[in-house]
């Protein structure tokens, strides 16, 4: 994860500059209180972090930004992912965290996904929607992405 | 086998004894020749050290001083009549045994009620200390070799008194009986014997009679008086005990009042007589004692000087005469009877205590043998610190007692004062105004006697350690206030919806921790679907990614219906991820119940479950804090910890009660 992230948050500052120059200064607190939080929080906080630094990088749009039946593309980690019994229709459903929200996507006809396992991260595209309160993105395309130990 | 359990419900019932079913809580009634014995221990007891305390506070003036003793006995005698008096008004008109605590609450208050109560319950920790520290002296009186180990004597002795109370010796009123009368008679003959020598003209000389007393300090005018208050106020101890009877009246044979009042009157006037009798037998054989034994000229050096009752013992029967064993053994036996007189009292009173929310719940349960077992033990534990803390000395711990008594006495007298005004106003009747108007001066004269003696008590007693009293308590006042404000907070938390109906959930969402598919997790499964949720799930946490995929595996192979969520967990944590995710699917639905089925198997044996981890525990200690969760534990008995297994039915509780510590991976 380290080595990873120190690499997209470089990128950061070299391509992604109209996002960075349009925060206002504010946003960054002094280094006393950030070192302070980085001591403080614990470590899905600092994960939660290091998910949100990661996305303007990859234009992936934070979930709590996405609108109703808009064309996404979405990066995070896969916080659960549910097998549906054999008796019933077979999806494979699975819960991404992007650090500012979550979605959940559902691959209809498959019953397990090489790859799409719990702590997984992916880049997905697709069309959101909400269901009963909840986001969700039906069959989206989607993109195994290097993981903090691959 | 559970061998601790067994072990612990071996020695309970060796020491305690069978449990005795609630229908045996009869209140036995006393006749009040048995009833004299059970209630006045304490007060008669003090017989045996309030001459003593006189003649040490005395001492500090030298031998010219103890001429004064007679009008320091004098004054407490007269006090003691008066208490005596006022008290019997009590009995007349709150005969229910709620004594002080019930008389100051009902007429003043509850705060003087709690103020009264803080009070009685520092004296009866105090009785308890200074009857047995005093009892312990006088045995070392009659056995000097034991004056090395008084401290340990004493807590043996509190102990074996608390152990009594546990098996419940309370209602054995001959136990007391024999005793006591054996001390009054023991006291009495001492008496009559030494007047008699006396009037036949033998010389009584008691073995300090030539010691003389060292003064460094001369005193006059003022220091003189205040030496003789302080002598007073140490005299005072006399009364001690006198309320216990009041606190009684229920005990008695109807009529209730009436019976309570005579023994009251009987015990006013045994009390006086001896007190006056030791008295005057200790200034006539010219017993010498210090407070500070190096003041003792003549003393052996390095004994401690007898108690003063075995002194007069020694003097009027000779040296080493059956009769002052006899006396010493019987003064030792009702002085640890007045501390049992405390173990009777303080429980009863934690008990209305916690009635009324000031102390804990659990002191208000009787135990196995009916006793306020709680109650007992507390007290038990208070007097040993205190009796080890002043090394059992009785004369410092004098210093400390009584203010909580005079206190009682005050409130409990002003309230009276109260109650009669209260009733005067609305009575018409002209024999029964009279009747309350004549209570009404007595309760007036107590109050007034008792708020003058509380007075001198708290003056000269305050730098000799009344002040360890004064501040202690304030702060059980406070400290029962906190816990009754605590338990009100709850009680109005808990208040129900005036129309008493269950709001019901709105849907119910199962969740089934697995960890491996085996029976525990199988039996859970099958009892989540029995309960018809709305939605059930499994999940279970990935913490080994090949155990999942074998769990998986499992999973699809036997086409178990129920869908199996994965977990992430990126730092192996098992409580944590869960709790996330059960808080998650709260925040999607408020109004919705989340069950959680935890499936663990139970082991029969403690050291067993060393071999396991305890997240379970854990993970429910943690759901317990979530609003709208709700955690069935699904327990599967494993061979050991079955019924009828080896032990049978007592082990098995014995394993449930003792947490089981089972897991959920």
């Amino acid at each position: 994860m380290r080595e990873s992230e120190t690499e997209t948050e470089v990128q950061t500052q070299t391509e992604a500059e109209p996002p960075e120059a349009q925060a206002p200064p504010a946003r960054r607190p002094g280094f006393v209180r950030r070192l302070i939080s980085r001591l403080t929080a614990d470590a899905e906080e600092l994960d939660d972090e290091d998910l949100k630094a990661a996305l303007p990088a990859q234009g992936a749009t934070p979930i709590v930004e996405c609108r109703d039946r808009e064309a996404v593309c979405i990066l995070g980690t896969l916080r659960t992912v549910t097998f549906r019994p054999r008796a019933g229709v077979p999806a494979l459903q699975a819960e991404l965290w992007d650090g500012t929200g979550a979605v959940t996507v559902v691959w209809l006809g498959r019953r397990a996904i090489p790859g799409i396992d719990p702590g997984r991260a992916v880049k997905v595209r697709g069309r959101i929607t909400v269901l009963g309160g909840q986001r969700v993105i039906y069959n989206p395309v989607y993109e195994l992405r290097p993981g903090p130990s691959d | 086998m559970p061998i601790v359990p067994s072990l612990m419900g071996m020695t309970k019932r060796v020491l305690v004894g069978r449990p005795v079913r609630s229908e045996m809580l009869g209140e036995a009634t006393l006749p009040k020749k048995i009833a004299l014995p059970v209630f006045a221990s304490d007060a008669l007891s003090s017989v045996a050290y309030a001459t003593e305390e006189i003649l040490l506070v005395l001492s500090a003036g030298g031998l010219a001083m103890f001429h004064y003793t007679w009008y320091i006995a004098a004054a407490v005698a007269v006090l003691m009549l008066v208490v005596v008096a006022s008290y019997r008004q009590n009995v007349h008109a709150y005969p229910s045994g709620g004594g002080d605590y019930e008389v100051a609450t009902t007429n003043l208050g509850p705060r003087a009620g709690l103020t009264v109560a803080s009070a009685l319950m520092v004296d009866y920790t105090l009785t308890v200390a200074v009857s047995t520290a005093s009892g312990v002296a006088n045995l070392a009186s009659a056995f000097p070799a034991l004056n090395g180990h008084v401290v340990i004597i004493c807590v043996v002795v509190i102990a074996v008194i608390t152990l009594m109370n546990l098996r419940g010796v309370r209602e054995s009123g001959a136990a007391f009986a024999i005793p006591t009368y054996c001390f009054i008679a023991a006291v009495v003959i001492m008496i009559i014997w030494g007047v008699a020598q006396l009037v036949s003209g033998h010389h009584l000389e008691a073995e300090s009679a030539h010691y003389t007393i060292s003064s460094t300090t001369s005193y006059t005018g003022l220091a003189l008086g205040f030496l003789l208050l302080r002598a007073f106020a140490s005299g005072c101890t006399a009364l001690t005990g006198v309320e216990a009877i009041s606190n009684g009246v229920p005990a008695f044979k109807p009529p209730k009042s009436k019976n309570a009042a005579t023994t009251l009157a009987l015990l006013g006037g045994i009390a006086v007589a001896m007190f006056a009798g030791v008295t005057a037998l200790a200034l006539a054989s010219h017993v010498h004692t210090a407070e500070d034994t190096s003041q003792l000229v003549g003393l052996p050096a390095g004994t401690t000087p007898r108690t003063v009752i075995a002194q007069v013992g020694r003097a009027v029967f000779g040296d080493a005469s059956p009769m002052f064993y006899l006396l010493q053994f019987f003064t030792a036996l009702i002085l640890v009877l007045a501390a049992n007189t405390a173990f009777n009292g303080f429980p009863v009173l934690a008990s209305i205590l916690s009635r009324d929310g000031y102390m804990p719940r659990q002191l208000r349960n009787r135990g196995d043998r009916l006793a306020y077992s709680n109650g007992i033990l507390l007290l038990s534990v208070m007097a040993i610190v205190l009796v080890v803390a002043f090394q059992a000395s009785p004369t410092r711990l004098i210093q400390l007692y009584i203010i909580g008594v005079f206190v009682s006495f005050v409130c409990s007298q002003s309230g009276m004062i109260r109650h009669w005004n209260r009733l005067l106003k609305t009575e018409t009747d002209q024999s029964a105004r009279r009747q309350m108007m004549r209570s009404r001066v007595i309760n007036s004269i107590g109050a007034g006697f008792t708020g003058t003696v509380l007075v001198i008590v708290l003056s000269t007693k305050f730098l000799k350690g009344a002040w360890i009293v004064v501040l202690a308590m304030p702060i059980i006042w406070l400290v029962m206030r906190a816990i009754q404000r605590h338990y009100q907070a709850v009680a109005v938390e808990l208040e129900p919806p005036a129309d008493l109906r269950p709001s019901r959930p709105h849907s119910n969402h199962a969740i089934v921790l697995v960890s491996k598919l085996h029976r525990p997790t199988l039996r859970a499964l099958g009892y989540a679907k029995a309960t018809r949720p709305d939605s059930i799930q499994a999940v279970t946490v990935d913490i080994d990614p090949a155990e999942v995929a074998a769990l998986r595996e499992q999973w699809e192979a036997h086409e178990i219906p129920v869908p199996l969520t994965v977990i992430a967990s990126p730092y192996r944590e098992i409580t944590r991820p869960v709790v996330e995710f059960v808080k998650r699917m709260r925040t999607e639905n408020p109004d919705d119940i989340v069950t959680v089925y935890v499936p663990e198997y139970v082991l029969g044996h403690w050291w067993e479950q060393i071999l396991h981890n305890q997240s379970a525990l854990r993970l429910k200690g943690r759901l317990l804090y979530q609003r709208g969760v709700v955690v069935a534990s699904v327990p599967y008995q494993l061979r050991s910890a079955a019924p009828g297994h080896e032990t049978g039915q007592q082990k098995s509780t014995a394993a449930t009660a003792a947490a089981p510590l089972q897991e959920t991976r």
